[in-house]
């Protein structure tokens, strides 16, 4: 019998892909977690000192939560920002609806580092914000110069596009005549938004929102450059722990810990929501 | 005063109308069908009523009310979609009580309503299932039930049967019009198939270009078409065309030779270009040794094809004009492919319209 | 999520400036990665006619290069990195074949040498290392030589501080110099400092040594006080200094741009630099396009911290006649008229006397008079425990 290359070939390379760039970024990440530096050296010895340290060490439990406050407020402002986005292109966007989606994916073409220095100088001393205020003769906004709203506005501007752009596909794939129908069957705009829309597109809008919550969990840019003293996010100290101060092991015990969280978050939202209740119809006819 | 009132409804998109200066009276036990090819506006003519649409001149009364200003979910109406669009993250029970929850009735109400349609529509058993579980039939019977579950003022049907096969439809043809006899509020079909709304409705009416083209009972409509348009669309004729010569008492058109005779009527001029329609089933059909080829109404044929129809045969007749169908029971004599025959009809039998003047 | 870790702390490289120290270090994705393809990876073998230099960018300045190229018909070719622990990851896995010329600053080349990445050199044969200022040779500056072989390994060039910049019509001269400055409540929410913490721990760490008194005492190591060893009481009290300087810092600046911004804004009124804002903004103020006054404190009284960045020849350089070419590099690259204008592209000092060769301005803001001042700072050390010193700055940014 001949053996079949395609199957090999369509499941062997994800398979190869996962492995490759996942599996085993993610194993080395364990391995080095449970080993230990000592000034810019790994010690090759076992143990679970580094996990210790960061469950009773409060400077990294304050930047957990930390990041988990900000990931919650940002993709809660970015889902809000984005549904009347998404909602005002599908109905108004008329023949330019491709052009509209099109464009929210433009800011993806320049560098995530690009778009936070173009807002550093958007909002800093000399930004466009305080230049106004400054020649209005008020005194700048201290606000927005590098404080965790700073942080937070550049994060809700760095994943924007990408809620809007999911709620819109989801949108997209949602049949509009069934508001017609809940409308027809006695419910009000509102009542069908929340019968009928709401629902049906929850499962979108999650995504949306996880693909906005998963990276502000681990932002590290948006709060070295616009944070502040005070900004230091669970990120960003792990970045510090693979950049600065060569504590490679601390940072990977850090990485594994927020791949816990993360996965732990998306399992937990995941058994709360029932996805036949989304509309959700992959699961066949069964 | 009718239940259902139409006044001068007309709907415009960019330049064209889609509903032209439509005016309608239906009645509360109607059943009433908008009968017209696609794009003739029927549908829109249906969302006009439901409230989906709004007219851009016109005015819509319900049970005296006007409701032409009122959004869908004020209207008391209902519908059931060509798509079924159940709620797809519903359970069957609960696309049910939708409109009864929409109403606020009672638990107890909604429950005791949405057994009622369970049990009248077969649904039985399927409460708990979601609609991509269900079969096509079923979704068409929970698409009903959702329509009908609220008590509606005016029920309006949008191609319901459109996606299912045909055996299915004249099942449903049966049970739709069942239960609009039953619950005595008028049922507004849309659909393009004239066997459902000949099957099914009192009235059609029949649309064209936006425009009401005739609204009478079903076999007036039938029986008696009012314009060109209808004879040809309702049901299967034969066409012929040529010029009117009137002579005491009766027009006749020749050509092709065979000579159609019919009683005069109004409208129709001497020399006047003109379309004949002869319904299938009323072309009769004898033995050509049996004579009589010349007569009026009446020519000289060989069966080319015999295409069975349960009860019917269809014969398929090559003439020197062209081809002929007859319909005819199979109860009858019946003639073999190549039988040489004489198709014969009733002068009354013939429908007269002028002709347009493209020659259709 | 990892992934993103590695690829920002990567991205944020190129944002801090050349000069800078021990930028972003290289991550553990790359050393991981590279650990993996190291074996596979064709090292580029010296091929004879080629000379390869592990460097900063900004100091490959072309025409300089270009001479050199022609006088050996040889071909340079660098490449750069943003930190000197990319550097050393380079060189740990297998670079000291790949690269025969390495840059690095601080206590960095100590480091490489231990760790036999680079090799002995002779300073016979770079007969400009004699017109360096006397600061910088080998009896003064110990950094280079090998303390129980006696062995050089190194070649200096250029030197700065890690002095605050201040705005002069803001801040009395008398306040800026010392450190207490920056921890002074009068100029609250108008300060900054840079975002690296062995830097901020260090300079914190000459103020919490002061103040206790620790500093001239006899240390446990025995050895002259180092603001890169400190003890836990210092640590803990760099700690509790940090944190209550927290309030009064704007932010801590990550590039140079950010902090020539906030300069330039009035947003703040002084910072500890190195020199290279303080430089722009006088060039800025003698063309009229600012008009606020800015100084730079060199050294507080308290003490302050310096670098010098050097030239080094990785162990890969056995034969003669590349090590004779390294040699002469070295040479060409400190030849007054070369560093000189490596100098004015760079914005850094040179370690060799270039005064003749100067315009007074050019001595003034290139600091050519007070060479001598680096004799009373700290150089640039690694921190006796990077595992504590992270910590402490971990406490700091949660508090």
């Amino acid at each position: 019998m001949k053996p079949r290359v395609a199957p090999a070939i369509f499941l062997g390379i994800p398979t190869v892909f996962l492995v490759g760039l996942f599996v085993l970024p993610l194993l080395s990440m364990l391995v080095l977690s449970v080993w230990r530096t000592e000034n810019y050296h790994i010690i090759r010895d076992f143990s679970f000192h580094n996990y210790e340290v960061l469950a009773t060490e409060g400077a990294y439990i304050t930047f957990l939560v930390r990041s988990l406050v900000m990931a919650s407020a940002v993709s809660l402002i970015c889902t809000l920002l984005a549904w009347p986005i998404a909602y005002g292109i599908t109905l108004y966007g008329g023949r330019y609806k491709l052009l509209f989606s099109l464009a929210f994916a433009v800011p993806f073409l320049t560098g995530e580092v690009l778009r936070i220095i173009a807002l550093q100088g958007l909002l800093g001393p000399l930004g466009l914000l305080n230049g106004v205020l400054l020649s209005l003769g008020a005194a700048p906004l201290r606000v927005i110069m590098y404080t965790n709203v700073a942080s937070a506005i550049g994060l809700v501007y760095l994943y924007l596009p990408i809620v809007v752009t999911v709620i819109y596909l989801s949108l997209l794939n949602f049949d509009q005549r069934l508001i017609d129908a809940a409308t027809i069957f006695g419910a009000s705009p509102a009542r069908a938004f929340f019968e009928v829309t709401w629902p049906l597109n929850l499962f979108g809008t999650l995504i949306g929102f996880a693909l906005c919550f998963i990276p502000c969990l681990s932002a590290t840019l948006a709060p070295r450059f616009l944070g502040g003293p005070n900004g230091t996010l669970y990120g960003m100290a792990m970045a510090q722990q693979f950049g600065e101060s060569g504590t490679w092991a601390l940072g990977a015990a850090m990485g594994v810990v927020l791949f816990a969280v993360s996965v732990l978050l998306v399992v937990g939202v995941a058994r709360l929501i029932d996805l036949r209740r989304t509309g959700f119809t992959g699961f066949g006819r069964g | 005063m009718a239940y259902i009132h139409l006044d001068g409804v007309s709907k415009q998109y960019g330049s064209v109308w889609a509903v032209d200066r439509v005016n309608m009276a239906i009645e509360k036990h109607e059943f009433v069908s908008l009968l017209g090819p696609s794009g003739s506006g029927k549908t829109t003519l249906l969302r006009i009523i439901a409230g989906l649409e709004r007219p851009t001149t016109g005015r819509v009364l319900i049970d005296g009310e006007d409701v032409t200003e009122l959004p869908p979910h004020k209207r008391g109406v209902a519908m059931v979609f060509q798509e079924f669009l159940l709620f797809p993250h519903r359970t069957v029970y609960e696309n049910l009580a939708f409109p009864l929850r929409m109403l606020k009735l009672p638990k107890g109400e909604i429950e005791a309503r949405v057994e009622w349609v369970v049990g009248i529509l077969a649904l039985r058993g399927l409460e708990k299932r979601y609609p991509n579980q269900l079969s096509g039939g079923q979704q068409q019977r929970v698409a009903l039930g959702r329509g009908l579950v609220g008590r509606p003022k005016v029920l309006l049907l949008d191609e319901p049967l459109a996606n299912l096969d045909r055996e299915l439809r004249q099942e449903m043809e049966v049970e739709i019009r069942k239960h609009q006899t039953d619950l005595g509020i008028p049922f507004i079909y849309v659909t393009h198939n004239q066997e459902e709304a000949l099957s099914m409705s009192d009235r059609i009416a029949v649309v064209r270009g936006g425009r009401i083209e005739d609204f009478a009972s079903r076999t007036d409509i039938y029986d008696r078409p009012k314009t060109a348009f209808i004879a040809q669309f309702v049901g299967r004729s034969n066409r012929f065309t040529g010029t009117a010569a009137t002579a005491g008492g009766t027009i006749s058109l020749s050509g092709d030779g065979v000579r159609i005779e019919t009683a005069t009527r109004p409208g129709i001029a001497d020399g006047e270009r003109v379309a004949a329609y002869v319904k299938n089933e009323k072309v009769r059909l004898r033995p050509a040794s049996a004579g009589g080829a010349g007569a009026a109404n009446t020519l000289a044929a060989t069966v080319r094809y015999v295409i069975l129809r349960g009860a019917y045969a269809e014969y398929v007749l090559g003439w020197s004009g062209g081809e002929l169908v007859a319909s005819r029971p199979r109860s009858e004599a019946e003639f073999t492919e190549g039988a040489e025959v004489v198709a014969c009809w009733d002068a009354a039998d013939v429908d007269l319209f002028p002709a347009p003047e493209d020659g259709r | 999520m990892t992934k993103s870790t590695f690829s920002s702390s990567d991205a944020a490289a190129p944002s801090a400036s050349p000069v800078s120290r021990r930028t972003v270090l290289k991550t553990l994705a790359a050393g991981t990665a590279g650990a993996l393809a190291a074996p596979y990876i064709r090292p580029a073998y010296a091929a004879p006619a080629q000379l390869r230099a592990l460097m900063w960018e900004v100091y490959a300045v072309p025409d300089i290069v270009g001479a050199f190229e022609e006088k050996h018909k040889i071909k340079f070719s660098p490449t750069f990195f943003d930190g000197n622990s990319e550097a050393y990851n380079k060189l740990r896995i297998g670079g000291t074949r790949d690269f025969d010329l390495v840059q690095a600053d601080g206590f960095w080349p100590g480091l490489y040498f231990r760790e036999k990445l680079i090799r002995d050199i002779d300073y016979a044969k770079i007969p400009n290392t004699a017109n360096v200022y006397p600061v910088f040779k080998p009896d003064r500056f110990k950094l280079l030589t090998d303390e129980a072989s006696g062995k050089h390994f190194g070649v200096t060039w250029c030197w700065g501080s890690y002095g605050t910049t201040y705005n002069a019509g803001e801040v009395p001269k008398e306040k800026v110099q010392t450190i207490e400055v920056l921890f002074d409540p009068a100029f609250s929410g108008r300060l900054a400092t840079s975002a690296r913490f062995e830097e901020n721990i260090a300079l914190t760490g000459i103020l919490a040594a002061t103040r206790l008194g620790t500093k001239d005492k006899p240390r446990p190591d025995g050895k002259s006080f180092n603001p890169y060893v400190l003890t836990d009481e210092e640590l803990a009290e760099v700690e509790k200094l940090l944190i209550q300087q927290k309030p009064l810092l704007l932010t801590r600046y990550q590039d140079n741009t950010t902090l020539q911004q906030l300069l330039e804004s009035g947003a703040i009124v002084a910072a500890p630099e190195f020199a290279q804002v303080y430089r722009v903004l006088v060039q800025k103020k003698d063309k009229g396009e600012i008009s606020a006054d800015f100084s730079h404190q060199l050294v507080p009284k308290e003490g302050g911290l310096g670098w010098v960045d050097t030239w080094l020849v990785t162990t890969g350089v056995t034969d003669p006649a590349t090590l004779d070419i390294c040699h002469d590099f070295m040479n060409t690259f400190l030849a007054p008229e070369n560093i000189k204008k490596i100098s004015l592209i760079a914005g850094s000092s040179a370690t060799v006397d270039l005064r003749s060769i100067s315009t007074p301005e050019e001595q003034k803001l290139y600091l050519m008079d007070r060479t001598e001042e680096l004799s009373s700072m700290y150089m640039f050390d690694q921190p006796s425990s990077t595992e504590k010193w992270e910590r402490v700055w971990s406490r700091v940014q949660a508090a």
